[in-house]
């Protein structure tokens, strides 16, 4: 048996759709012969099969799934066993349950394996998904325990020292938003000649605009990260090409300004964490208070689960902080296929020299730009941060 | 890149692309005719085409169609003298008429992202050369795949792929009525207002629909660095 898994068709996919197969549960598929439909972006398109023997369906109809996860297994001969298919086709041919059911891959393993309906199980993972455990507790026991022995010995004997020194491992299925982010990073890291651009910004006039801001709103006023936000969208705006994405050769410069906020997420579960970017969009047109209202929502929806996929796309730039965790400079890996990104670390004082040679201590933060070589050179880069860090020392044109 | 065929077939890839200028078909003719020519571009018979036409006034539903995408029911479209055809395209439901340019490139497709982003980006420099800006959303997510003009569409676009060769393709809205669009949901986006090029500049575009299937011709080909040949 081997896995035909959801091919990529297209640099840019990341998952897909199964609109129709075009070959029975149990058939048996020739090289080349046409297996499935499916559909990403707006468009469809029929994957013939690249080798030889019986087809055993993994995905149904309307399931969406990432790329490189399984959708199909062909074997050779017939099938191993009559698989209990859970969803049985009407006679009109339309599948039972067109919608599609989200689970975690391994919970899809394990109802495939135990015959349990996906559709019949109430999911208790974020935002309704199924997790394995659902699944196992709806097939009820497993029926293998009873074949085994009471007393069992503890497979110690078999593993090694080294490998006992790690304790036990126990392997994760990752989140489709967990892949994402692998491969993301991996390319970027991989295909992107970066390099990067460190400046100390004087936060003093931030920090009394701040305490000023406080004062003056009923709301919670702007943040230092709201601030950063404004002066990077509005430095962007006379910086193009740190706006822009290198792509097949060119300079893509776009015309809004989209900046984008990178969120952790801490479900509480020390597997499931993740990192969300939404997006602020035309943060160059919009007021400090704007920017602030919209992020903490945007952050809000993020860890509630409610965020939508057009308010994580289409970001033109990134900021990252991390000044909250105390962290006084880092570097971030560019978000493709954005230009740059900026890594922010904690607003503190710090021992400066200030005037006719004096030290004093003042509000400083370190900001670093990761920058794609290819559309954002040196000199640019270091116009583009001068300019960021003369508006957050100046900060009453992020009021305007 | 195309890989070598042991026969080295007439057009295995083609330096050209040939342009055909069909003029108001019927929908399910032109699905009948890109049939034909998908299997024989499949076939390496053929070089890459791009079919330019006019539909007489359709609605077309694509594999994702949704039963609310078309709330006032089939006697009332019929009424109105539209047709609803159901394809095989990716996307929605939308709605083709005279005055709409429609094209459909046959051809070769590695990367189908890649195509629809040449398509929107042929879209966006035909309508620049009328001092319209317009721009491809396509980070947005997949449901904002075609053509807007701030934040009204301009073109819609759904493709299918068969054995690496497309059909279907884009339609730009060059002077037609835009009334029919306000009786679906087109593409599945609620509340999306639809433009045409006639309406964005405010009169009719000079030329009329002939110029711009002929800019969209060059248009075309340029993003896809080839030479058009009229056939």
């Amino acid at each position: 048996m081997t896995d035909v898994v959801m091919p990529r068709l297209s640099d840019t996919m990341e998952e897909g759709t199964i609109l129709r197969w075009l070959k029975q549960d149990g058939e048996h598929v020739a090289r080349g012969e046409e297996l499935v439909e499916i559909e990403t972006d707006k468009a469809s398109m029929t994957y013939a099969s690249d080798r030889e023997g019986t087809l055993q369906r993994v995905a149904q109809e309307g399931d969406t799934l990432a790329v490189g996860e399984p959708i199909a297994r062909i074997g050779e001969g017939t099938p191993a066993a009559p698989i209990a298919t859970p969803h049985q086709t009407t006679p009109n041919g339309t599948p039972d349950r067109p919608e599609r059911v989200k689970a975690s891959p391994l919970a899809r393993r394990v109802a495939n394996e135990t015959g349990v309906d996906l559709a019949e199980v109430t999911g208790s993972g974020p935002g309704g998904r199924i997790v394995k455990a659902d699944v196992e507790a709806q097939a009820g026991p497993a029926p293998t325990a009873s074949e085994k022995t009471p007393a069992e010995p503890a497979p110690a004997p078999t593993v090694s020292d080294v490998a006992a020194a790690k304790g036990e491992t126990s392997t994760v299925e990752l989140s489709r938003t967990q892949r994402t982010i692998a491969r993301r990073m991996a390319e970027s890291k991989a295909t992107i000649p970066d390099f990067t651009l460190t400046a100390d910004v004087d936060m003093e006039a931030c920090v009394a605009l701040r305490a000023e801001l406080k004062r003056l709103s009923h709301d919670e006023a702007p943040t230092y990260n709201d601030m950063i936000v404004k002066a990077c969208a509005l430095a962007l705006r006379e910086h193009p090409r740190a706006n822009g994405s290198y792509r097949d050769g060119r300079f893509e410069l776009h015309s809004r300004v989209n900046v984008g906020v990178a969120v952790a997420v801490d479900s509480g579960d020390p597997t499931s964490g993740a990192l969300v970017v939404p997006t602020v969009f035309d943060a160059d047109g919009k007021a400090l208070g704007e920017i602030a209202r919209e992020t903490r929502t945007l952050a809000q929806r993020v860890r509630d689960g409610s965020i939508t996929p057009p308010e994580l796309g289409g970001g033109t730039f990134t900021v990252s902080n991390l000044g909250m965790y105390g962290i006084r400079q880092f570097t971030a890996i560019v978000n493709p296929p954005q230009a740059a990104i900026l890594a922010v670390g904690a607003v503190e004082p710090r021992a400066v020299v200030v005037r006719k040679k004096k030290i004093a201590a003042r509000q400083q933060m370190s900001v670093t730009l990761a920058c794609d070589h290819r559309i954002l050179y040196g000199a640019d880069a270091a116009l583009f941060l001068a300019r960021v860090r003369e508006l957050l020392e100046e900060p009453a044109a992020l009021t305007l | 890149m195309t890989t070598a065929t042991p026969s080295s077939p007439a057009h295995a890839g083609s330096d050209v692309l040939a342009v055909r200028r069909l003029g108001t078909v019927a929908y399910r003719d032109a699905l009948a005719l890109q049939a034909e020519l998908q299997s024989q571009r499949q076939a390496d018979a053929i070089p890459d085409t791009l079919l330019l036409l006019k539909h007489p006034p359709v609605y077309t539903r694509g594999r994702r169609s949704l039963d609310g995408e078309l709330p006032l029911g089939e006697n009332f479209y019929r009424a109105q003298g539209i047709e609803i055809v159901p394809t095989d395209r990716g996307g929605r439901v939308t709605y083709h008429g005279p005055g709409q340019l429609v094209g459909y490139p046959i051809m070769r497709v590695n990367d189908v992202g890649v195509h629809l982003r040449r398509m929107e980006a042929a879209i966006v420099a035909a309508l620049a050369e009328y001092g319209i800006e317009a721009r491809s959303r396509c980070a947005e997510g997949i449901d904002y795949t075609g053509v807007w003009v701030d934040e009204r569409k301009i073109a819609s676009i759904g493709v299918h792929l068969s054995r690496g060769v497309s059909t279907h393709g884009f339609a730009v809205n060059v002077c037609n009525d835009l009334e029919p669009f306000s009786w679906i949901v087109p593409c599945g986006l609620d509340g999306v207002a639809m433009t045409s090029l006639e309406r964005e500049l405010d009169r009719a575009p000079s030329g009329g629909l002939d110029a711009f299937a002929e800019l969209m011709a060059r248009c075309f080909s340029d993003v896809h660095e080839r030479e058009p040949v009229l056939a």
